[in-house]
């Protein structure tokens, strides 16, 4: 699943990258590995922001770069 | 002794230069926000035990192998080679688990580092129960928890540093997973030099090149799966965290203020509010300022003088020129005050990034990323640092746009044009007339972008990881500091300009064309008013008379800063010899009304108290000059769009070169021009239909060429430097 067909409040585990650059470089250092457990905290006006939290980070992406990250759900 | 060097680490918005600004005594740019810090920047803190450090500050990061084309990538490269005597490493003890990354590759580096936890009192609000003796042994490096506003915590750094020897740093517990990840990797045969294996691995460069079939990702996120896991084990030593209500606000706020309906309403709200706010309560203090300036530094200095035995023209010079430049420009810093103070509270609360969040969108319909809306509000501040703040920016063409657009946002030293003549023409109703202000510029700048889109090509944005920092209360000392600092600032720059411009001017007015010395009503005669007059033809479609010449003035003036239009045009206007009231009765009847404005009853209405108890002569004169409030809303407009003044087209050239800073200048008087004729047109074509419809027909054919012009030749200079 791709982070934008969670609803706001869903818990999720992380699975992989589907490509390799800069930006899924910094998600790395910042924490973001398989088996990473995050929540979806909020969604902009136009759903094309997403605001998530994994390992105490707070942060936002955009839905459409976001795209190439793989999530699993956990709530059921 | 040598003088120690020291360098400041840490993930972006840690508060490495808070800690600088503190050690250092300098006021570099913070906030919580990500990216500030843009340039390494060295000072030096003069500590009482170890006498002159050398510190720098690096720009944030999250690891310390920044990519290709990321800017800080150079700056990293020196800390391994400058040799530093101590790298501070400065964590963020909210979120400690992703911030110890960076401190694992700084230990794998064997880099002689001292970790600084900061934010610990926050965390303890937050819940988060750290021990630093078993984090310090974990780790085995020192460790160090303090916050970065209290400057109790430094003895200690101090201590720490002086007891730092570089022979303790051999062997650190955090070696093992050195030699682990080499054992793994060698066993694989995946690695060749032993040494350079991480830095080649993580840069990209040989991971195509290593048979990765016998491991289950990728290699960088097998390294970052390993650091991660020993720092959870670390973690579960010396850190526990309970739920407080702390910790639930931040969530909850968030849900109130990135709600998908409302968001953009409440932000549109935070924006109406500091502007109210601004113009209200900074107004019940600039009546008093204005009584206390005007009885000392005008009428003061007039009577001293003259009680001195000096000669009249010369206190009238000092007193009426000089003085009255400086009184109109100090009235306005309690107005100042207020609104560098709100601008501080947004971004040191961490709503910035909540704002940059819920416009993404709309600004990439202009073609920038929503980071650059920081830069944009900066600028209601000063456009200076506005411009200068979009170097965060990652692409070329995101900056030009940004500092072509930048200009456009009202700045600090044109509210207090509005403020005068709002009090003057739009009474009860001045803070709406001053959000509409806000409005057209922001309205002029989105034209630009939009101009200039198709010109840059501007496609894809950089991908974005924007952190939302928590909610803090900010330092109310902090907050205070620094708007003084920037209030300060502004009267630095305007008694730069006001003091040799009034004087000047001054005695320009005192004198005809024949030079003989004029006075009173025969100041209409004077070299200053002959010039100005002819100059003023220029403005007449936008309602200012030849009459009104005392205004074309205060716009040229303006060209230098805008900080001294009010100024100028007050001490022209207050010209005429007035009564004097004595200085003790002024500052009384000041303080009275400004007890008066106290009163929530009048708090509608405290901007216009000035005009009613104080140098009346000059806001009536202004009144009368002008004539009504269509022209004066016209001459607002053009003083808000016009020429960005000097420092601003300097910071332009200087960031992007001379050829932009030259279209932003022509572009923005032109608009300004056709804008501020239009506007009177429309207000008056009531009065004179047929020439008001002549005038909006010549507006918009011109307008449109104007457009077409400012495509044309922002493309031309893009493809010259392409």
């Amino acid at each position: 699943m791709r982070i934008n067909e969670f609803n706001v409040g869903d818990q999720c585990l992380f699975t992989k990258y589907l490509e390799k650059n800069d930006y899924t470089s910094n998600l790395v250092s910042l924490g973001l590995l398989p088996g990473t457990k995050c929540e979806v905290l909020a969604f902009s006006p136009l759903k094309d922001m997403v605001h998530i939290e994994f390992r105490g980070n707070s942060i936002a992406l955009r839905r459409k770069e976001a795209a190439c990250l793989v999530f699993k759900s956990l709530t059921p | 002794m040598n003088q120690k060097k020291i360098a400041l680490i840490g993930n972006p918005n840690s508060g490495k230069t808070t800690l600088y600004n503190r050690l250092t005594g300098l006021s570099a740019r913070e906030g919580n926000y990500s990216g500030i810090t843009i340039n390494t920047e060295d000072g030096f803190w003069r500590s009482s035990s170890l006498g002159k450090v050398q510190v720098s500050d690096y720009p944030g990061t999250y690891s310390l192998h920044p990519h290709q084309n990321d800017v800080s990538n150079d700056d990293y490269r020196s800390l391994f080679e400058k040799k530093y005597d101590v790298i501070v490493n400065v964590v963020d003890a909210l979120s400690l688990e992703r911030h110890l990354y960076l401190t694992y590759q700084l230990l794998e580096r064997d880099l002689p580092i001292i970790v600084v936890v900061n934010r610990m009192d926050l965390a303890k609000k937050h819940g988060y129960e750290i021990t630093i003796s078993e984090l310090s042994n974990a780790l085995g490096c020192p460790v160090l928890g303090m916050c970065a506003c209290n400057e109790k915590d430094f003895s200690s750094l101090e201590d720490q540093i002086l007891a730092f020897k570089p022979s303790t740093f051999k062997g650190y517990p955090s070696s093992k997973f050195w030699h682990f990840l080499k054992e793994r990797f060698m066993s694989l045969g995946l690695l060749n030099p032993p040494h350079s294996y991480l830095y080649s691995v993580e840069s990209g460069q040989y991971v195509n090149e290593i048979n990765q079939g016998q491991l289950e990702n990728p290699l960088d996120i097998e390294i970052a799966d390993l650091r991660y896991q020993q720092i959870q084990e670390v973690l579960s030593k010396c850190q526990v965290i309970h739920e407080t209500a702390s910790s639930t606000r931040s969530r909850a706020i968030d849900k109130i203020v990135l709600h998908h309906t409302f968001g953009i309403p409440i932000f549109l709200l935070v924006m109406y509010g500091l502007f109210t706010l601004t113009v209200k309560f900074g107004g019940i203090f600039q009546v008093l300022m204005d009584a206390i300036t005007h009885a000392l530094l005008v009428d003061g200095l007039f009577l001293g003088l003259g009680y001195l035995g000096m000669p009249h023209w010369f206190a009238n010079l000092v007193g009426h020129g000089i003085g009255q430049g400086l009184a109109t420009t100090l009235t306005f810093t309690p107005v100042l005050f207020c609104m560098f103070f709100g601008l501080g509270w947004l971004e040191h609360s961490g709503y910035m990034a909540r704002a940059a969040f819920l416009l993404d969108h709309l600004m990439r319909k202009i073609g920038l990323p929503g980071r650059s809306l920081v830069s944009f509000i900066i600028g209601f501040g000063c456009n200076v640092p506005g411009v200068l703040s979009t170097r965060v920016l990652g692409r070329h063409e995101e900056r030009l746009m940004s500092i072509m657009m930048a200009p456009f946002m009202s700045c600090g030293a044109r509210l207090t044009i509005y403020a005068v003549m709002v009090t003057a023409f739009f009474p009860g109703s001045g803070h709406n007339v001053i959000f509409l202000l806000y409005l057209i510029g922001i309205l002029a700048a989105i034209i630009t972008g939009l101009l200039l889109q198709p010109s840059l090509d501007l496609e894809q944005p950089l991908p974005l990881i924007m952190e939302m920092p928590a909610y803090h209360r900010p330092n109310l000392k902090i907050l205070t500091r620094s708007a003084l600092r920037q209030v300060i600032r502004f009267i630095e720059r305007a008694a730069l300009y006001i003091i040799p411009l009034s004087a000047v001017l001054t005695l320009l007015m005192h004198f005809d064309v024949g030079l003989n010395f004029v006075d009173g009503s025969d100041m209409e005669h004077s070299l200053l008013a002959q010039i100005a007059k002819s100059i003023t033809v220029i403005f007449m479609p936008m309602g200012i008379s030849i009459n009104n010449w005392q205004a074309t003035v205060g716009l040229i003036a303006g060209l230098l800063a805008k900080e001294v239009v009010v100024g100028t045009m007050n001490t022209l206007y207050a010209q005429i010899t007035t009564p004097i009231v004595p200085i003790g009765q002024q500052i009384m009847e000041g303080l009275r009304a400004f007890i008066d404005s106290c009163t929530p009853l009048s708090m509608t209405s405290n901007l216009e108290v000035p005009a009613h108890h104080f140098h009346s002569v000059a806001y009536h004169e202004m009144m009368y000059r002008f004539g009504s409030s269509e022209s004066a809303f016209a001459f607002l407009v053009f003083a808000l769009l016009y020429f960005p003044c000097m420092s601003t087209i300097a910071a332009i050239c200087k960031e992007v070169g001379p050829r932009w800073g030259l279209l932003s200048l022509f572009w923005s008087t032109a608009l300004a021009y056709l804008l501020a004729v239009m506007v009177y047109q429309i207000q008056t074509s009531l009065h004179h239909p047929i020439s008001s419809l002549m005038w909006l027909t010549w507006g918009s054919v011109t307008y449109y060429f104007l457009m077409i012009g400012f495509q044309k030749q922002a493309r031309k200079i893009w493809s010259v430097e392409k």
